[in-house]
């Protein structure tokens, strides 16, 4: 079964076209990279799969659910961990009380998610300021209590914006391992990411979108082509006009 | 309906709370824990209350009385709702459709969490119990007839839980950005404001009005007598007009009958007061205004709900929150003249570091939302007390007109004050590209402090003129109103600078409030308020009295203005010392600017 299709997938806003005609197809137990410039469409794109904005156009079925149908698209958001862009946590609360309410909306028993935050906690090395409230993380910190809130449902299929922006290189280390094993036994991961790098380590699959047009979908090696994803990231998206035009005044002699 | 999650949901709104109130300490948390306590434990009890006390003493009631106690508890149910919602809008935003919906809820039940959060509002919980156990004894004393009175308060708590979902829902529309949320803030306060003083001001309207009566009573009186001194009228006719006078004065005064024509004709036009009118109907034997009414509040209700919804929709099918903002004039590659902005003037005088900081610090003032409001209170004021000037403008002795200058650039002052004693607090990522700049630390106070000087002058300016055009100021102290302006600029400033750089605090976003409002920041405050007072009495009020003394006395011939004299040369001065101390004082700041930055980082973001 397919973790994600779309058909057709379109998102204006107003004039302007975020998201222009997506077919975007991911197998279940792929890692999944979503490339893409600054103001590409990537958010865009994740927020509708995940239910959080409506598609102008076109067809999303996740996890052989169809999100246009709401009793549908919630038995699908029932089987997803999601790390949004805004993070979306409760400042005012602490992080026991975050991961108790996200489990408790997922329907978890409380000695499972008892169990299961004391375990997330301890791995993403949040335990020593679990009482803490989220406001006085920092970015990072914020950014590991969202990915141990999306993982904490054990879901099938983890949306992740972004996930390493902020993070510090041992908690990175930690929370790739953790994805690995995540997509080894057979689970799904569609991820964002600036950072070409870890993707290029982590990813079997990569999608690029530019201008709101999905532009290459490919596995890692097919994409590559022998090269390296930087390279290639740059051909697709066409990012030699800007590295053509030089500063004079800034490359004169320095004072 | 999945009322786990209504449970859940209902949970972290209590938790969110109790976070909240936490962090403003725990003395605060007890104090408001015992508040709230005392309160729904009160509205618990008031319901038994109302319901005994309605059953004994309704049946004397007038239906009128009636009327105005249901009109009384309306007011009061307004107002705690308005205060809630004002309350609510500077929080977290827990059942807001960015945080629920990647997880498994349905749009419509966040919506329909929202509303029941609303209809099980503190407001509902506490005052709802006693208006039931009033409209039961009314039940009891008048017949089953009456039980169309809970109908109608049913209707209407449901009709107040939708509107007020309603406007929750386009706040968060509004509140989608945290410019968007500042500006909400700052209106929805003011608005707030305006209509906490609505009653304040009827009762300075109704208080005149008795006033006048009692005035021209007396006058008539005075007539008289002086007619019957100068024979000009006959003992009998002085009797019989004495005796007209006397008797219209004893006679029942009509205040209550006015009061309740009135309190009528607003409940007839502001629907929410068909709850008073529709239950004085009833009583009266006429319960279809009271169905009538319940029906209408249900429609409305169900208007106001599918309103709410559809925005909710919109919100997620058309990403309201999300919508790229409308770009502004773009620079096409090779134009190499952009648009001049504001930024690139110079200040006649001034260094181009003065003059930067000068208008960065004014044009970010002029976004502010604070600011905006400050500059709209004075015309508040000026509105409300505008009318009473221009009826009793020409009976104002001259000297209480003259003295309104004082009083004027003194609030104006005070007003300003709250940036002045603070440079730096309201805009913190701004003080940290001060910090981050070479320029010497007086250019940046110099800068900062003028840039007050427009929106002081904004303030001042309009309500000096209007008093001048409803009043008889005289000229010279108009005049020494406008020299006033730099005058109080330039030592606020100094005194401001002193504190912004000693005792330097953060402002809770979106407000004029300190981020830790006790202690140390609260004393200073308070001095600060009684030196500039103080201040503003001798530089403005001194020159002011002499002149007035000086022209009641024929000291001075009158075309000599020593009032704006005095003024003049007090700026004059004040003008030296400041030159003197800033330099001082940008020592003080480059000393300090991390310990600066800190305090109003940590505390106010």
């Amino acid at each position: 079964m397919t973790a994600i299709v779309t058909a057709g997938l379109t998102r204006c806003f107003g004039e302007q076209r975020a998201v222009d005609r997506i077919d975007l197809r991911v197998e279940r137990g792929m890692f999944f990279g979503f490339l893409g410039p600054n103001g590409a469409g990537k958010s865009t794109t994740i927020k509708m799969l995940t239910g959080l904005l409506a598609p102008t156009e076109g067809t999303i079925h996740v996890l052989g659910h169809d999100m246009s149908n709401s009793q549908e698209a919630l038995a699908a958001k029932r089987k997803i961990g999601v790390v949004p862009e805004g993070l979306a946590l409760f400042e005012n609360l602490n992080a026991w009380e975050y991961l108790t309410f996200i489990g408790r909306m997922h329907g978890l028993d409380l000695p499972t998610i008892r169990t299961r935050s004391e375990d997330l906690l301890q791995r993403l090395q949040l335990n020593g300021d679990a009482e803490k409230l989220s406001l006085e993380y920092s970015h990072g910190m914020k950014k590991k209590l969202a990915l141990a809130a999306a993982l904490l449902p054990n879901p099938d299929l983890l949306f992740l914006d972004e996930p390493f922006e902020g993070v510090d290189a041992v908690t990175s280390r930690v929370i790739k391992d953790m994805l690995h094993r995540f997509v080894q036994r057979g689970s799904t991961v569609f991820l964002t990411s600036h950072v070409l790098d870890i993707v290029e380590r982590l990813c079997t699959h990569v999608g690029i979108i530019s201008k709101g047009r999905l532009v290459e979908q490919a596995s890692l090696d097919d994409l590559r082509q022998g090269r390296t994803l930087e390279q290639r990231f740059l051909d697709v998206v066409g990012a030699g006009e800007a590295e053509a035009q030089p500063l004079a005044w800034l490359e004169g002699a320095a004072s | 309906m999945n009322w786990q999650q209504f449970a859940v949901l209902s949970w972290a709104r209590w938790r969110v709370g109790y976070h909240q109130l936490r962090r403003q300490g725990v003395f605060s948390l007890i104090v408001t824990l015992v508040i709230l306590g005392i309160m729904l434990a009160g509205g618990f009890i008031g319901f038994f209350v109302a319901l005994t006390a309605g059953a004994l003493g309704l049946s004397k009631a007038s239906p009128n009385m009636v009327m105005a106690i249901v009109d009384g508890w309306l007011v009061v149910y307004l107002m705690f709702s308005m205060f809630s919602l004002l309350t609510e809008m500077q929080q977290e935003n827990l059942l807001s459709v960015d945080k629920l919906l990647h997880l498994p809820t349905s749009l419509f039940e966040v919506f329909l969490f929202n509303f029941l959060a609303t209809l099980l509002s503190f407001t509902n919980l506490t005052l709802g119990p006693p208006i039931l156990g009033f409209f039961l004894a009314l039940v009891l004393v008048h017949g089953p007839s009456l039980l169309v009175g809970p109908l109608l308060l049913a209707a209407w708590i449901l009709l107040a839980a939708a509107i007020i979902t309603l406007i929750r829902g386009w706040l968060a529309t509004l509140m989608a950005t945290p410019r968007g949320r500042r500006t909400t803030t700052v209106v929805i306060s003011l608005i707030v404001m305006v209509v906490f003083m609505l009653p304040q001001s009827a009762i300075f309207y109704f208080s005149r009005n008795q006033q006048q009566q009692h005035n021209h009573r007396t006058t008539e009186l005075q007539d008289l007598l002086k007619q019957h001194e100068r024979q000009e009228i006959t003992n009998e006719e002085f009797n019989a007009r004495f005796e007209a006078i006397r008797a219209r004065d004893a006679a029942p005064s009509n205040h209550w009958a006015t009061v309740t024509a009135i309190v009528e004709r607003v409940n007839l036009w502001f629907p929410p007061g068909w709850l008073a009118l529709g239950t004085r109907e009833a009583i009266e034997g006429n319960v279809w205004p009271a169905l009538g009414a319940s029906v209408l509040f249900g429609l409305v209700s169900i208007g106001c709900l599918r309103i709410s919804h559809r925005r909710m929709h919109r919100l997620v099918t058309q990403g309201v929150s999300d919508r790229p903002r409308p770009n502004g004039r773009k620079t096409v590659r090779g134009e190499t003249s952009p648009r001049r902005n504001a930024l690139e003037r110079q200040l006649p005088w001034g260094s181009p570091a003065v003059s930067a900081v000068f208008w960065a610090s004014f044009q970010s003032m002029l976004r502010a939302p604070e600011v905006k409001m400050l500059m709209v209170i004075p015309i508040i004021m000026l509105l409300m007390f505008a009318g009473g000037i221009s009826r009793g403008g020409d009976k104002i002795p001259p000297a209480a007109v003259s003295a309104m200058v004082v009083g004027v650039l003194a609030f104006s002052v005070l007003s300003i004050g709250q940036f002045a004693q603070n440079l730096f607090g309201i805009d913190r990522a701004g003080f940290r590209a001060y910090v981050l700049s070479g320029v010497p630390r007086e250019q940046i106070l110099i800068g900062r402090n003028l840039s007050l000087g427009p929106i002081l002058a904004v303030v001042v300016v309009p309500v000096l003129v209007a008093i001048r055009l409803l009043a008889p100021l005289p000229w010279s102290h108009l005049a020494m109103g406008f020299v006033g302006i730099p005058l109080l600029l330039l030592v606020v400033s100094m005194i401001g600078n002193l504190l912004s750089v000693l005792v330097p605090f953060g402002f809770k976003p979106g407000t004029l409030q300190p981020a830790s409002p006790f202690g140390l920041v609260f004393l200073v405050q308070m001095i600060f308020l009684w030196v500039v007072m103080l201040l503003v009495g001798l530089l403005i009020g001194g020159p002011l009295a002499l002149d007035m003394i000086a022209r009641e006395t024929g000291w001075l011939p009158p075309a000599i203005p020593l009032g704006l004299i005095l003024t003049s040369l007090e700026l004059a001065l004040v003008i030296v010392l400041y030159a003197v101390f800033i330099r001082r004082q940008g020592e003080m700041l480059q000393h300090r600017e991390t310990k600066i930055l800190a305090t109003i980082a940590e505390r106010g973001d």
